[in-house]
Order: structure tokens, then C-alpha cells, then sequence
């Protein structure tokens, strides 16, 4: 019962309610803002041809229709803005969830799986659950939130650290996958004219080893639960990982828009830094 | 502690299982993934389908919006794949219809094109294969 205790006070730990809000207001915001930004991706069908219905949609085999999913869109930005600004939570908590999830399910059934998504659908549930049952016990559940958003945070990037083990095993750093990745996306963008990113010319001009920035990103990434240790741990790691995605941005022009943003990492820094259980 | 706390951390339990349950399974979903992006080791050469005008002979390239109708190139990568392999004219007319609307004129070229991505970070074109050709 002792461990157990423990264990429910590390997940449902206290935090001040301000803490939690921070997160929601900027998590929603940012995501209110991709939202509009990729409007017309998201708000598009392309080719029915390729649908395959993952995440919310996976049940369907075919896209829904334009008028539809322009309506879906419109839901999902007023109702996750609502939650953001804290309009009715309980009634806008519930919306932002379904509807959130639904449209980003839907732009990734459209027969490619936009991983960077998957965390900010993941994180978007956290928030709105959250934000519904605040008024039970405002600083149990606030640290439960910010608790939880840390912990999928952290288990999405040790599973793509697994993930990296188990498809390549340590081939992965050994051999230069990391400047064929580099190059690959730079090659895919010149292709399919985009443009690629100016920095893969000179970067090698750096001297810096591809095998040891390989190493840092896969301990990284398998070392994430290290940022659910403590509070230095917790900052360490977040600057870190921000480094790198920055670092991907600049030379793969690859945006992801969660962790850049902060919205991935501000549950981590104030799940460890401010939430408490009641021995400390 | 009370019931509801309880209830709640075996919530979070739940949910963290699942997040992590693709690194175990192997199996990529939405929105608990594998988080396969980089994962695999790439060969040494990269090959995509691509469009292009050909204007008095010479090849002018188009933007992802003409060739793939989106502006990401991952999904551009997979589009042009999957569309290739159900009709390779049928895909060449669509952009040459994008290409017409946009107010562009000249002959569409679909083709495949060959990268080097093993010669350090920038890639070299290695060759390149005309699949379909439309438009005028």
C-alpha cells in the first residue's frame, strides 16, 4: 500500500493551478495558430485514392467531404481557442478534444502519418480532460495534467529512441546515417521542387563528427526519462532537445512545431519544477 | 489518498503504456507512433517522382505545389510514389492541369530521378527516367 501511495503522489502530485493554465493557454494557442497557418492543408482532401483512415478516422475509407471538413476545422480553432482563453472549460474541454483529434487524425489518414502531430493530438486530450475536471480539486488536478503531458512527452521520445534500436540497431550511429538523412531531405526538397536548406553546404565545413552528434541524439532520446528525475535533470534535458529539433529545423528545414514551440517541454520543466507531492 | 486520485494516476498509467506500447509492438499509429521518422539506416541513393515543364526543349522546374499539390515535402514524397504506381499518365495529367491553370505552358515530364545521398550532407543527382510525358 506504502509503494502504491507513493506512486499515486509522484502521478496526481499538487501544483498551483496557474501552472497548468500557462501550459493550456500556450499549448492552445500555438496550436490555434498551426491550424490557421496550415488551413489549407489541413482543409484539403487530396487524392481519395490514398486515404487511410488512422487515429479517430480509422474506422473510415474515405475522406469527408470538403463543406464537412472545413466545418470540423472551424470547431476545432474556436473550441481549442475557447479552452485556451477558458470559456467554459467543461463544455469547451470536451469539443477541443474530439474535434481536435479528429481533424488532425483526418489530415494524417490522407495516406501519409504526419508524426509531428501525434504529440500535440496526444497533449491536446491531456489539456482538455484537465481543464474539465479542474474545479474537483484545482491543484491535484492541475499537477495531474502537467504530470501526465510530461510523462507522454517523455515516452514519445524514448520510443523513437527504441524505435531507432530496433530498426537499425547501432548501425544508426555507426555508419553516417545521420548526413544521409541530411541528405536525403535535402535531395527530397530539390526534387520535388522545394527548397532545401542553405546550411548543408557549409555545415561540414564545421568539422563536426556526424557519429557523435548521432550519439547525442539517441541518448537523448532513450535518456528522456531522466527529465522525469528531478528539476535540473528536467530543465537539462528540455534545452536539449530544443537544441536539437532547433538544429533540425536549420539544417533539414523539417519544423517541429511542438517541442520549437515549447508546448511539448513546458509540462516537463513544470511537472519537475513546480508540481510537489505532500512529503515535500 | 482518495479514490478519484487513484483513479487518476492509473489514467495516466494507462495512457503512458499506450503511448509506449508502439516501441514494443512495432506497430505505427495515430496518435501513439513509433516515431519512425529517421529510424532506418538510408542506402546510398534516394529515388523520387517528380515533374517538370520542358520549354523549347529545355527543363524548368515546378513548385511542390504544381508538382504534388501540397507544400510538405513528405507528403509530396508519398503522393508522387503512390500516384506513379496507380497511373503514371493519369498523374502527368493531373499537374499538367495544375501547370495550365497556373497559367504555365510547355510539355509536362513525370519522371524518377536518382540522388547520391552517401557523398557526405549534399546530394548529387545521378540519373534520372522519364515515365510519362503529356501536355503540349
Amino acid at each position: 500500500m506504502r509503494i502504491l501511495n507513493v506512486v499515486t503522489r509522484w502521478l496526481v502530485p499538487r501544483a498551483t493551478a496557474a501552472d497548468f493554465l500557462m501550459w493550456r493557454r500556450w499549448a492552445g494557442a500555438v496550436l490555434v495558430v498551426y491550424l490557421v497557418v496550415r488551413a489549407p492543408a489541413v482543409t484539403d482532401v487530396g487524392d481519395q485514392a490514398f486515404f487511410d483512415g488512422v487515429g479517430a478516422f480509422w474506422w473510415a475509407s474515405m475522406p469527408l467531404e470538403i463543406p464537412a471538413l472545413r466545418i470540423l476545422w472551424g470547431t476545432a480553432v474556436v473550441s481549442i481557442a475557447a479552452l485556451a482563453w477558458g470559456l467554459a472549460p467543461r463544455v469547451t474541454g470536451p469539443v477541443a478534444a474530439i474535434a481536435g483529434l479528429l481533424i488532425l487524425s483526418h489530415r494524417s489518414s490522407l495516406g501519409q502519418i504526419l508524426w509531428f502531430d501525434t504529440v500535440p493530438a496526444l497533449h491536446l486530450l491531456v489539456i482538455a480532460v484537465t481543464a474539465s475536471l479542474l474545479a474537483v480539486d484545482a491543484e491535484r488536478i492541475a499537477g495531474w495534467g502537467l504530470r501526465l503531458g510530461a510523462l507522454v512527452t517523455v515516452a514519445t521520445y524514448a520510443v523513437s529512441g527504441v524505435t531507432k534500436l530496433r530498426v537499425s540497431g547501432i548501425d544508426w550511429v555507426d555508419a553516417p546515417a545521420l548526413d544521409r538523412h541530411i541528405a536525403f531531405s535535402a535531395a527530397r526538397a530539390e526534387s520535388l521542387g522545394g527548397r532545401p536548406s542553405p546550411l548543408v553546404d557549409w555545415l561540414p565545413n564545421l568539422g563536426v563528427s556526424s557519429t557523435l552528434l548521432a550519439v547525442v541524439v539517441l541518448a537523448l532520446e532513450l535518456a528522456a526519462p531522466l527529465a522525469l528525475v528531478g528539476r535540473r535533470s528536467a530543465v537539462i534535458w528540455s534545452v536539449l532537445i530544443w537544441l536539437m529539433h532547433a538544429t533540425i529545423a536549420a539544417t533539414m528545414f523539417v519544423v517541429f512545431h511542438w517541442p520549437l514551440t515549447g508546448a511539448a517541454l513546458v509540462p516537463v520543466v513544470l511537472a519537475a519544477t513546480t508540481a510537489t507531492d505532500d512529503r515535500s | 489518498m482518495t479514490c478519484w486520485a487513484r483513479a487518476l494516476a492509473l489514467v495516466s498509467v494507462v495512457v503512458t503504456v499506450w503511448v509506449g506500447w508502439p516501441a514494443l509492438s512495432g506497430v505505427d499509429g495515430f496518435p501513439a507512433s513509433t516515431q519512425p521518422m529517421y529510424a532506418s539506416v538510408r542506402s546510398g541513393t534516394a529515388d523520387f517522382i517528380t515533374a517538370r515543364r520542358v520549354v523549347d526543349g529545355t527543363p524548368v522546374a515546378l513548385s511542390m505545389a504544381l508538382v504534388a499539390s501540397t507544400d510538405d515535402p513528405l507528403v509530396a514524397e508519398r503522393r508522387m510514389r503512390s500516384a506513379v504506381e496507380r497511373d503514371a499518365d493519369a498523374a502527368c495529367r493531373a499537374i499538367a492541369e495544375r501547370v495550365r491553370a497556373a497559367g504555365l505552358g510547355g510539355l509536362v515530364e513525370v519522371l524518377e530521378q536518382t540522388w547520391a545521398i552517401d557523398q557526405g550532407m549534399t546530394p548529387v543527382l545521378v540519373g534520372e527516367t522519364v515515365v510519362a510525358q503529356c501536355g503540349s
